[in-house]
């Protein structure tokens, strides 16, 4: 097996979504796997509370964020700070045509995963060649 | 843009110093300058009875983390396996999978029978109390 590859968190910008709460917005790492019938979007987005994750599909982009909420270490002193907490916000553009209104979302363990059913019309099929 | 992160609460220079005496040891997983960092990242504290290491490990249980404690040294070990198996076509793959194993070693001893660690969210608390000859030196001084 690998050794883990090493990626680091992230800042991010997202220009299109104007911010009222204070602190670093972080980038979450995705894969992205296809299927026949669907776009599987899986997200770390750890620390993030399941109720204040939002996911939204509109005009074939993808926008995921969620709130992380600070993890106060009161009456304690840091000694090693290598990676930053805040919120987690991404955008994606898909090309495939999604069945918006049957996207899912799950989150367990702190990964984010999204099901994407691609519509019918997207969908790999198969044409029967009928010889004379 | 994508820029690294910036730690806008970087130790002084006097803790930078500090640090770099205790956590001598942390970056020597065999990485050279300009190497990747260490997986997982990981945020240390102390408190007078205690440390505590906070690591991001999503999609990892508790029961796939082993932590071993030698005296000073406490090491962090695991697997994160791929979120889907079997015949896919990746268009995307950015999530590390794979074993990894980081080794702090601490200024003093903590107690390996009462490290807690639990993991929420995909978030790994690990608490390590320090050995009882370690907080015992401080010494009361009276004055008359």
């Amino acid at each position: 097996m690998n050794t883990c590859a090493e990626m680091q968190k992230s800042e991010t910008h997202q220009p299109t979504v104007e911010r009222v709460r204070s602190g670093q917005v972080y980038r979450p790492l995705v894969d992205i796997v296809e299927r026949k019938d669907e776009l599987l979007v899986i997200a770390d987005v750890p620390g993030a509370t399941p109720d204040r994750i939002e996911v939204n599909f509109e005009r074939g982009e993808l926008t995921l964020c969620a709130v992380v909420p600070p993890r106060e270490r009161e009456g304690q002193r840091a000694l090693l700070t290598e990676y930053g907490v805040g919120d987690f916000c991404r955008t994606f553009s898909v090309s495939e045509e999604i069945d918006a209104a049957k996207i899912t979302a799950s989150y367990v363990h702190g990964v984010l995963t999204l099901h994407l059913p691609k519509k019918d019309s997207a969908k790999p099929r198969k044409i029967a060649v009928k010889s004379a | 843009m994508l820029t690294h992160r910036l730690n806008p609460f970087a130790p002084f220079p006097a803790v930078r110093r500090e640090l770099d005496r205790v956590f001598e040891s942390v970056f020597g997983n065999g990485a050279v300058s300009g190497a990747a960092p260490a997986y997982p990242a990981l945020n240390v504290w102390e408190d007078g009875g205690a440390f505590t290491i906070e690591a991001e490990i999503p999609g990892v249980e508790l029961s796939d983390i082993e932590v071993q404690v030698a005296g000073a040294d406490v090491t962090i070990k695991g697997t994160r396996r791929p979120a889907v198996e079997g015949e896919t076509t990746m268009l995307r793959e950015e999530r590390p999978t794979g074993t990894f194993s980081r080794t702090l070693t601490f200024p003093v001893a903590v107690v390996a029978d009462q490290v807690e660690a639990t993991m929420k969210n995909g978030v790994l608390v690990i608490r390590l109390p320090k050995s009882p000859e370690a907080t015992a030196r401080k010494i009361q001084i009276k004055s008359n």
